[in-house]
């Protein structure tokens, strides 16, 4: 049927269709077979290996070769933004940091997970040091810390890059960028201390430095009897609130860590001799979504609770509810029956609310009926210090009761404290001791999540 | 019955009329899954286009076809059944693939796009040609225009239907199934060869029996599926734990209700529109504009109204609050599930374009308030530039009000988003004395002749206003003297301001958007760059004209689309008339260079892409006119006749070198169809990813036009001077 002197009709195509097949031919498809074949599967792959989150999250997520070079380097390092890190271990000419549970492996000229941390020739650096992108005077009820000297105010500060990777980042801006989008090494050198000229411009916030000492020096002349490490992630600048809270120590300020609690121990206990209190962010109850939420897993943060709780910090616990994820109850119940267990009923249990934010732009706020109910399952599950926060127009949502005469013992709007009632720790009306760190540095016996 | 080359041509007609649909579905349907943004529908579009011009491309073997009719019905029968099922999968795969709830990222979101357009993409791509091929055994040189000619004016059917039959009426699998039913039935009557022909080609046995079996199975299936209501199933899926009261479709996009413990939540297009609970939105949208006025009487207040923010105005015992919604139906289904927020005499509820109302009313008010989504797309941006500020100020009582809020303010304030601010801020100076910024919980600005104040605490007491959130310990909290300076200091870096045809602000948002995902540019970036370097150096005068033409027909459109949304208003009957007159002035074009022109004229092609370069240099100057002369309210139908010609013009151009290119090229239908498209489809992917993505945000519409320009320019040059 097929007309031989019909060139176009004796092509290969026509071949298949007739049913017939020549070896050659039969090659070609085969290799055009394959070719595409491999095309799908590398489109596939390259697909699935980008998607950030999904069924293949990303586990080691360092950046290849990116640590900075040359000038910006030289730069850096004159600006003294620079130091060794520390909890590191040589493997060769590679290094691994056992700060946090990523445990960044970095052959030389990488960076971190963390984007803070490079190996410049065999040693670890951190690139996040005396150089803060943002700092308030903030009230302290804003950490949230509600059971640690109410109304006062305390000085925060943050650098760039953090260890984990929240989707809902309120802060993404800081703690999803590498120092060096964030910071200016260029132009003349400028420290901020209560005698130097303020900022005025983004490049001065961009430009400026405050070393350890600084930031005590401006804690103390901002009035503040405390400095917060807070914002992004003081993990992620360790080094930099290690020094800082040893200095701050001598000069008699306290030291408050705002955290995700993604530390290791050895490294969490080391800086803890210097801490205070500790603001604790237990993202949910469930291995799997603190992977698919945040990239990071659940047990290294209740294995720093249970840290904090035995070397004596007062810390108080935040729990973001994401709606249809972390809102399941019978999770939410058993995460609050873990505290009560292992922490103890004293440790203060903040809920807060989810509005979209960064990548989670998506899903809808959080339901106050929803609040509602896991301060009752916590309560339930004999928390006595159960607080919802992000939220308004709810009856004594910030309001801290009397686990025993039920009075309410310290009120607050917003960030304002607007009554206390309490005195020597203990409440006015019936002296129970309520826990807390109330007056200046007398930590009560029976304080600290015990 | 009808003849052999009518049914082709009916077929052509048919494959236009559901693509068109089928494109309109899942650009819709990728939308809502991915992001909201323009980036989203250049890809969308982009990636549309590309795949069909490679589908095209494939379709090259058909002259070797022997029996192209089998290939036709059965790929008819595939162009009915992939359609849903790759709308079932998008829904059920997203959340497998990427996070839930979460925005994905420009890399990844590309690569998904091109999955799932690529399957009815490339089979209707193929389609294409092997049509061409079959019909030019009927009518050799002319079946290329013809074909094309038809699969306009099945486009030009397709959009009208989609716009104002279906959409507003029916779920996306009603719509699809009905686009498919068509397509079945097209290719069923081709499986009969019909009485009236001789057949020129005796091998073309018409797959009469298992054709017939094939498109009835088909359309079996898809009415069974259909009938079990994938709509209710997946959106099931998509909304887990979230308990869906009211899912539906406008010609704006798909709305879905849910409600997760006793909150109502509004989602449109896949992102949380509204939902109840929220007071701080509520108050802090409403407070710090109305505490300015010292005796607000009447008021407007453009998007949000179902919030609750109406109601909350009324607080200040005001004449009367006018809500403009774009969208009748967010106004419908919001006054059936949250009347509460609606229900007072002084509430007058309006469903116009926020911008054209603005332009066109006579009303005088003393604040303005705009709750627009943030300026992610070209529309949206509508509501941040100059002259729209000045629109406001025409309508604004003396010493009035405009207030908007612009991102949120955590901790810091990065320089992208400083930028976003100062371009804000600068843009507003341009017709008000005054400017405030207020950082709360988002930051809102304010602007004025008359002087405006920040301590809206004590004023919100004086006047004895009843708030839940904007008390006086949260503003003492928010507006601490540090934020404020923070702001400021923001607002201070350089910035450009922000104008209808360069969108300084929209260029900034979409930088800042980007940067929260990793972008880096890999091998298979690189791959399709050289790839797509490659097609372009060896390409032939003709496809290189097609190629030039397609850019400009897809660049140009979406440029006339923004001056139309920009000039007089985003109503979609009015852009769907837009989208018909340039589809009209394809067909058109075609139609009269099939029967008219002399075949195979270098020259006039060459000549038709220089109108076309020219056609594009001129759009720029002419928007610049229509923008000073077309701003009083009366000049607006002259404005929208305007842009209307100019589209079909543009359509005519285009319209009319499709075909000369193809009568240049020769001999073989499928060969040449096949690279023609291609051409076609690739230059008009390039050209609507380019433009909307990159030209305008960067240069603006002038650069924009100049670029598509210059490519014609060298298109047409290239014809004329040099052979083969
Ligand atoms: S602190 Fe940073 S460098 Fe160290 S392991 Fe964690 S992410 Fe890696």
């Amino acid at each position: 049927m097929v007309d031989p002197t019909d060139k176009t009709r004796a092509s290969p195509s026509a071949d298949v269709f007739a049913g017939t097949l020549t070896r050659r031919s039969a090659l070609k498809y085969a290799i055009a077979g394959l070719a595409g074949l491999a095309c799908t599967g590398s489109c596939g792959w390259l697909l699935l290996r980008r998607s950030e989150a999904g069924i293949f999250a990303e586990t080691s997520g360092i950046f290849k070769g990116d640590a900075p070079k040359d000038e910006l380097w030289e730069q850096w390092n004159k600006r003294g933004w620079v130091r060794e890190a520390r909890h590191y271990v040589k493997i060769g000419p590679a290094v691994m940091c056992k700060l946090c549970p990523n445990h960044c492996r970095l052959s030389p000229g990488d960076r971190s997970r963390c984007r803070n941390k490079i190996n410049r020739g065999g040693t670890l650096q951190t690139l996040a040091y005396a150089n803060p992108c943002a700092f308030h005077v903030d009230p302290v009820e804003k950490k949230p810390l509600f059971h640690f000297h109410p109304g006062t105010r305390t000085f925060s500060l943050a650098t760039a890059g953090c260890v984990l990777r929240c989707l809902n980042c309120q802060n993404w801006d800081i703690s999803q960028k590498k120092p060096e989008e964030t910071k200016d090494p260029s132009g003349q050198e400028y420290r901020l201390r209560p005698d130097a000229p303020q900022p005025a411009s983004l490049d001065d916030i961009a430009r400026l430095s405050m070393f350890p000492e600084d930031v005590a020096a401006m804690a103390q002349a901002l009035k503040c009897p405390s400095i917060s490490y807070t914002y992004s992630e003081p993990v992620a600048y360790y080094e930099y609130a290690y020094d800082t809270c040893k200095l701050a120590r001598d000069n008699k300020l306290k030291n408050i860590l705002v955290t995700s609690g993604y530390i290791e121990e050895v490294a969490l206990r080391d800086i803890a001799q210097y801490v205070d209190a500790a603001h604790v962010d237990l993202k949910g109850f469930d291995e799997q979504i603190y992977q698919q939420l945040n990239s990071g897993s659940l047990q290294p943060v209740l294995n720093t609770l249970k840290t904090l709780k035995s070397v004596g910090v007062w810390f108080e616990i935040i729990n973001l509810i994401v709606p249809t994820y972390t809102d399941k109850e019978d999770v939410i119940q058993r995460m609050c029956g873990w505290l009560t267990e292992n922490i103890g009923a004293d440790v203060p249990l903040h809920f807060s609310r989810f509005s979209p934010a960064h990548k989670l732009t998506q899903l809808p706020p959080t339901p106050v009926e929803k609040l509602l109910k896991a301060r009752s399952i916590a309560q339930a599950a004999g928390l006595r210090y159960v607080y919802i926060g992000n939220v308004r127009g709810v009856e004594g949502a910030e309001t801290t009761f009397c686990p025993n005469c039920k009075k309410a013992v310290v009120v607050r709007d917003m960030f304002a404290v607007t009554a206390i009632n309490i005195e020597n720790s203990r409440c006015a009306f019936c002296k129970t001791l309520i826990a807390g760190v109330w007056s200046d540095g007398n930590m009560p016996a029976a304080a600290g999540p015990a | 019955m009808l003849s052999e080359s009518r049914r082709l041509i009916l077929a052509a007609f048919a494959m236009g009329f559901s693509a068109v649909i089928v494109q309109l579905v899942l650009m819709r349907e990728l939308l809502c899954a991915f992001s909201g943004n323009e980036i989203m529908l250049g890809i969308a579009l982009g990636g549309w286009l590309l795949t069909t011009g490679i589908g095209s491309l494939l379709g090259r073997s058909a002259n070797r076809l022997r029996k192209p009719a089998i290939f036709l019905v059965a790929g008819f029968a595939l162009l009915a059944a992939l359609p849903i099922a790759q709308v079932f999968t998008l829904r059920v795969v997203r959340d497998i693939v990427f996070t839930r709830g979460a925005a994905v990222g420009v890399g990844e979101t590309v690569l998904a796009t091109l999955a799932i357009l690529l399957p009815y993409c490339i089979v209707s791509g193929c389609m294409l040609t092997l049509t061409c091929e079959a019909l030019a055994r009927y009518e050799s040189r002319r079946a290329i225009g013809r074909v094309y000619f038809a699969d306009s004016m099945g486009s030009i059917a397709g959009g009208i239907v989609f716009c104002f039959v279906l959409a507003g009426r029916l779920d996306h699998f009603m719509i699809l199934m009905i686009a498919s039913m068509f397509i079945l039935l097209v290719g069923w009557m081709l499986c009969f060869p019909s009485p009236a022909d001789q057949l020129p080609n005796q091998n073309d046995k018409r797959p009469m029996v298992p054709g017939a079996i094939l498109t009835a199975m088909v359309m079996i299936m898809i009415v069974v599926a259909v009938l079990t209501d994938p709509d209710a199933i997946t959106t099931r899926l998509q909304y887990p734990r979230q308990n869906i009261l009211y899912r539906g479709n406008s010609p704006y996009g798909r709305l879905v209700v849910t409600e997760t413990d006793a909150q109502l939540n509004f989602i449109l297009n896949g992102q949380p529109y509204v939902s109840t609970g929220n007071i701080e939105q509520v108050e802090e949208t409403a407070h710090y504009a109305m505490i300015q006025a010292s005796t607000p009487c009447k008021v407007l207040l453009v998007g949000g109204g179902i919030s609750g923010t109406a109601k909350e105005i009324l607080k200040y015992g005001i004449d009367e609050i006018t809500c403009v919604e774009l969208d009748p139906r967010i106004l419908d289904v919001g006054r059936g599930f949250l009347g509460g927020n609606l229900d007072d005499p002084r509430i007058r509820l309006v469903s116009n374009d926020g911008r054209l109302f603005i332009k066109t009313t006579d009303g005088k008010y003393d604040v303005v308030i705009i709750d627009a989504p943030e300026p992610a797309t070209l529309q949206a941006n509508r509501f941040y530039t100059d002259s729209f500020y000045r629109e406001v100020k025409r309508i604004l009582a003396p010493g009035g009000i405009l207030c908007f809020a612009l991102g949120d303010y955590a901790n810091y304030i990065s320089r992208e988003q400083a930028r976003m601010l100062s371009s804000a801020r600068r843009t507003l100076e341009t017709c008000y004395r005054n400017v405030l910024l207020i950082p709360g919980g988002r930051i809102f600005l304010l602007a004025s002749d008359a002087p405006l104040h920040s301590d809206i605490a004590r004023r919100l007491k004086e006047r004895k206003i009843p708030v839940v959130h904007v008390t006086h310990s949260y503003l003492d909290a928010m507006l601490t003297p540090d934020r404020i300076a923070e702001v400021q200091r923001a607002s201070n870096e350089s910035a450009e301001i922000n104008k209808d045809f360069s969108p300084a602000l929209y260029d900034y948002y979409l930088r800042r958007w980007v940067s929260q995902f990793k972008t880096q540019f890999g091998m298979l970036e690189g791959i399709l760059a050289i790839a797509l370097f490659t097609y372009l150096f060896l390409m032939r005068p003709a496809p290189f004209a097609v190629f030039a033409s397609g850019f400009a027909a897809s660049a140009l459109e979406i440029i006339l689309l923004l001056g139309f949304q920009v000039l007089y208003g985003c109503l979609y009957n009015q852009i769907g008339l837009v989208v018909t007159m340039f589809m009209t002035g394809l067909a058109a074009g075609s139609y009269y260079a099939n029967r008219r022109l002399s075949a195979g004229n270098r020259t006039l092609l060459g000549a038709m892409m220089f109108v076309m370069a020219g056609f594009s240099l001129a759009l720029p100057l002419i928007f610049v006119a229509l923008h000073r002369f077309g701003a009083a309210p009366e000049s607006l139908p002259a404005v929208r006749m305007t842009i209307n010609v100019l589209t079909l013009m543009l359509g005519g151009i285009a319209g009319v070198i499709f075909p000369l290119a193809s009568q240049l090229q020769g001999d073989g239908a499928a060969h040449v169809s096949s690279r023609l498209y291609t051409a076609d489809f690739i230059g008009a992917s390039l050209g609507a990813l380019l433009v909307s993505t990159l030209l305008i945000p960067l240069t603006g519409i002038t650069g924009a036009c100049a670029l598509t320009a210059l490519l014609n320019l060298a298109g047409g040059t290239f014809v004329i001077f040099r052979k083969g």
